[in-house]
């Protein structure tokens, strides 16, 4: 039994902690940037009548900042990675949270391949996985704060004293940028890229055996799209990838083609396939752009939106 | 039997299981206290001091056990 | 929600000023509170497994207490023989029937696809059932008076610091700490709060860098060979260690605020001199269990056959101890191979290692440096991997000759801070080895005890890393 003395002494130690821990905290929180997190700009922030939709290789290839020069609009790049932003309900959800819904002009650009629609089973009991609803976007229940803590939170696997490290260390390769554009610096060197390209087309091709076309995927896709129309217009574009990769894509999916001209047909929406300029970009692993090409794409990406009535 | 010949007993027997005599008999002596007298020959002693004394005991006395003393009060009890 | 999950701050500091501060220091009133706690901690983890454990917690409290009241005889025997096939069932159901299905399966078809398979363990119902089965065997025997109160015995079940994994009590142990009203006690609950933050930084720090160190030694779905098996022994084990017994510092720590002390589960197991030491030394709670509950009886119906009877039960012991862990063949090989470790300390008569007569420290380091590869080889076995491909690996240790050590593992200065910390950890957890948990510090100068948190703190404030909610042993 512990005198009233000693107890006061705890509480003021132990409030003497907790407050130093809180300031460091705030320290940290302080110094978020875009080498953070990548996803944290694109849930923070006011609601949104323009997005970019799909997983990372449209993350990483177009661009807000230079569609808003060409456009005029102010785009939100809303695109994360396969695993969390592939077409789903979560996704959906995730969207309708972030678009303002009294957007009736809005512009959506949505990704399109084979990967936004494929879905996968449990190597070991062979049953459907979703993997997008144990992310941190599809547990997140705020999405509008200037700051969202409650992603970071979610996001952030590691001691919020390492946001700092980050913060003063220069040697990121991978950045959020505000608009959502993510940002990866990669050694271009050809030797490491056709390196890289293997590897991803062998981790795809390993993937692959558990994987399929998910009629739940593209569900929420026409719902996606239906609801999208109601606040604007939507386009879909395929971006180009290596031709090896390109071919993985057709030979996992023949019938993709036949797919997007019904979506063309019954949905009334424009489509684009870039692929005719894979010559003229180049990549980090086959799949992913290089970010000197992104501003290339971008503007592509632009001027058609402009030329379609 | 009195104490001290079952006690003088069963230090024979610790002596010839344990091969060694490194320990003192006493009321207070327990098994911790003695080297090699752990989980591992701890049922070869008792084996042992039942043939010696020709008795049969029961796990649950044996779980009551503390030390040499109720050891031998145990082995003394059932001779009686 | 787990103790280093962000909400379990509040949950615990709610917990923690209303127990001692807010509510009159009545046992009921107290009891009543932990309860609530406890079950609110385990619904928010799992609502169903909440449920299970409750009902089947009621079911148990009135059946020993019936059986107690029984006369002598065949009616009580077969109630307790009733009474502990029932637990063992319940926990057979949910632990071992999936793996058992999908064997039966893949005989006839191949491969599983068996939907049975995914039928989810409640939250620590291996550790839950092996307290209710020492406690009805404990008033079978009459150790023990059977608990009359209903909210003591759900206070002794549910009580959410060992709720997750451990450590396993025995109620005569854990019961009267819990009969009379818990006074606040700074003294106690400081060491409480040092040894959840060295729990903590365990956890956060040690095991998550000792699992990617592994995983970048050890790539999944491949077999190795060469001197990087020892490597992968050694992370393997370093990192089941820096997890569990985090884990149970922590558990042991947050206890302590509420005035309750729960078994130590871990005392320096590494610098174990033999392997009998060690198991002295590891999963403390559980060991003890097997011991009192299992080898003791075995060894006592065997003792007429020497040191073959001694042997036979010390081997079903730890077979026991891997069936524990699961069902799988690589756990059985796990505590097979651990009771076969045994058979020279028996032969040669106990473990006596003359640790009085002439023992250098040469020599018991030895000793020391050779249990822990022991150890970590065996703990190879305790990965989701065939048992073929294991042994594979280990015979390959000597056969392949490949001195084959990422290089990847010691690049860059952050990696070495991690090796360092790894070794800061066992360096301090060695000089306090005679201590209940390493940050026993009460007796140093008020400048070094601070000085020490600030470290401690830094360092999870800077290095730690959550990869993922969970601890390894939750899912046993």
């Amino acid at each position: 039994m512990s005198n009233s003395r000693e107890i006061r002494l705890f509480w003021f130690k132990l409030a003497f902690v907790v407050t130093v821990l809180g300031l460091a905290h705030l320290l940290a929180l302080s110094v978020v940037d875009g080498k953070t997190s990548i996803g944290l700009a694109k849930v923070s922030g006011p609601r949104q009548s323009h997005m970019i939709i799909g997983t990372s290789r449209i993350a990483q290839a177009v661009m807000p900042s230079v569609l808003e020069k060409e456009i005029g609009a102010p785009f939100l790049n809303f695109a994360i990675d396969a695993a969390t932003t592939s077409y789903s309900p979560t996704y959906n959800r995730a969207i309708e949270q972030k678009l303002d819904p009294h957007a009736s002009n809005g512009k959506f650009i949505l990704a399109m391949d084979p990967w936004c629609i494929t879905g996968f089973y449990h190597p070991k009991n062979g049953t459907v996985m979703y993997p997008e609803k144990k992310t941190p976007l599809g547990q997140l229940q705020t999405f509008n704060w200037p700051l969202n803590i409650e992603y970071l939170i979610r996001d952030y696997h590691e001691g919020w004293g390492s946001i700092i490290l980050t913060h003063l260390r220069d040697n990121s390769t991978v950045t959020g940028h505000r608009d959502g554009w993510v940002e990866v610096t990669r050694n271009t060197d050809e030797d490491f890229v056709q390196s890289r390209k293997e590897k991803k087309i062998a981790a795809k091709k390993k993937e692959i055996e558990h994987a399929f076309v998910s009629e739940e995927k593209k569900q929420a896709l026409y719902s996606l799209i239906k609801k999208l129309k109601a606040h604007g217009k939507v386009y879909l574009v395929r971006l180009p990838v290596d031709p090896d990769y390109y071919l993985l894509e057709e030979e996992f999916y023949p019938g993709f083609q036949l797919f997007v001209d019904s979506l063309v047909r019954d949905y009334g929406v424009p489509f684009l396939s870039m692929q005719n300029m894979t010559s003229e970009v180049a990549y980090n692993d086959g799949h992913h752009i290089n970010k000197k090409y992104a501003p290339l794409i971008s503007e592509r990406i632009a001027q058609w939106i402009q030329s379609t009535p | 039997m009195d104490r001290k010949a079952i006690g003088d007993k069963i230090q024979v027997i610790l002596v010839k299981v344990l091969k060694h005599d490194r320990f003192e008999m006493h009321d207070e002596l327990t098994a911790t206290m003695v080297e090699g007298w752990d989980s591992l020959t701890h049922m070869a002693i008792i084996a042992e001091i039942e043939k010696e004394f020709s008795v049969q005991f029961k796990l649950k006395e044996l779980n009551k056990l503390r030390n040499m003393g109720t050891l031998l009060d145990l082995v003394q009890s059932k001779l009686n | 929600m787990y103790f280093h999950s962000i909400l379990f701050a509040p949950f615990l500091f709610f917990l923690f000023f209303v127990y001692h501060f807010v509510l009159p220091k009545t046992q009921k009133g107290q009891n009543l509170l932990l309860l609530l706690g406890s079950l609110a901690f385990l619904g928010l983890n799992d609502l169903k497994s909440c449920g299970i454990i409750l009902i089947t917690g009621l079911i148990n409290f009135a059946a020993v207490k019936k059986m107690s009241q029984l006369a002598e005889g065949n009616l009580k025997k077969y109630v307790f023989y009733l009474g502990c096939a029932a637990n063992i069932g319940v926990l057979g159901y949910y632990k071992y029937l999936g793996t058992l299905l999908s064997g039966i399966q893949s005989i006839f078809q191949g491969q599983s696809t068996n939907t049975l398979t995914d039928i989810i363990i409640p939250i620590g119902l291996s550790f839950y059932t092996f307290q209710l089965l020492a406690y009805w065997i404990d008033v079978y025997n009459e150790e023990i008076e059977p608990e009359t109160n209903p909210l003591d015995f759900g206070v002794f079940i549910l009580y959410f610091p060992k709720m997750l994994s451990g450590p396993i009590e025995l109620y005569q142990k854990f019961s009267p700490q819990i009969k009379l009203p818990r006074q606040f006690d700074t003294a106690l609950t400081t060491d409480g709060l040092r040894q959840f933050m060295w729990g903590f930084f365990k956890k956060t720090v040690i095991s998550t860098h000792c699992l990617s160190f592994y995983a970048i030694a050890f790539p999944e779905g491949q077999t190795h060979a060469g001197l990087v098996v020892l490597l992968g022994g050694m992370l393997n084990i370093i990192y089941i260690y820096a997890d569990f017994s985090g884990y149970s510092d922590m558990a042991c720590g947050l206890s302590k605020l509420f005035g309750i002390r729960l078994t130590n589960n871990f005392a320096s197991p590494f610098f174990s001199t033999n392997i009998s030491e060690f198991w002295k030394r590891w999963h403390v709670s559980l060991s003890s269990w097997i011991m009192l509950y299992v080898f003791t009886p075995l060894s006592f119906i065997l003792r007429r056959h020497n040191k073959v009877g001694v042997i036979v039960s010390i081997v079903t012991s730890f077979v026991l101890v891997g069936i524990w862990h699961g069902a799988t063949s690589n756990y059985i090989v796990f505590g097979l191979l651990h009771g076969l470790f045994f058979i020279p300390l028996v032969l040669r008569g106990g473990s006596i290692n003359a640790s009085n007569s002439s023992t250098s420290a040469f020599s018991s380091s030895t000793k020391m440096f050779g249990t822990f590869m022991l150890i970590a080889l065996t703990s190879l076995f305790f990965r989701d991997v065939p048992v073929r491909q294991t042994l594979q690996e280990i015979t390959s240790i000597i056969t392949s000759g490949q001195l084959n050590v990422p290089t990847a593992l010691f690049h860059g200065a952050t990696n070495m801070l991690y090796w360092l910390l790894i070794i800061a950890c066992f360096v301090v957890e060695y000089i306090q080895r005679r201590h209940e948990h390493a940050l026993c510090i009460a007796i140093l100068p008020t400048w070094k005890r601070w000085l020490t948190y600030a470290i401690v703190l830094c360092i999870i404030f800077f290095f730690s890393s959550y990869p993922s909610d969970h601890f390894i042993y939750v899912q046993f």
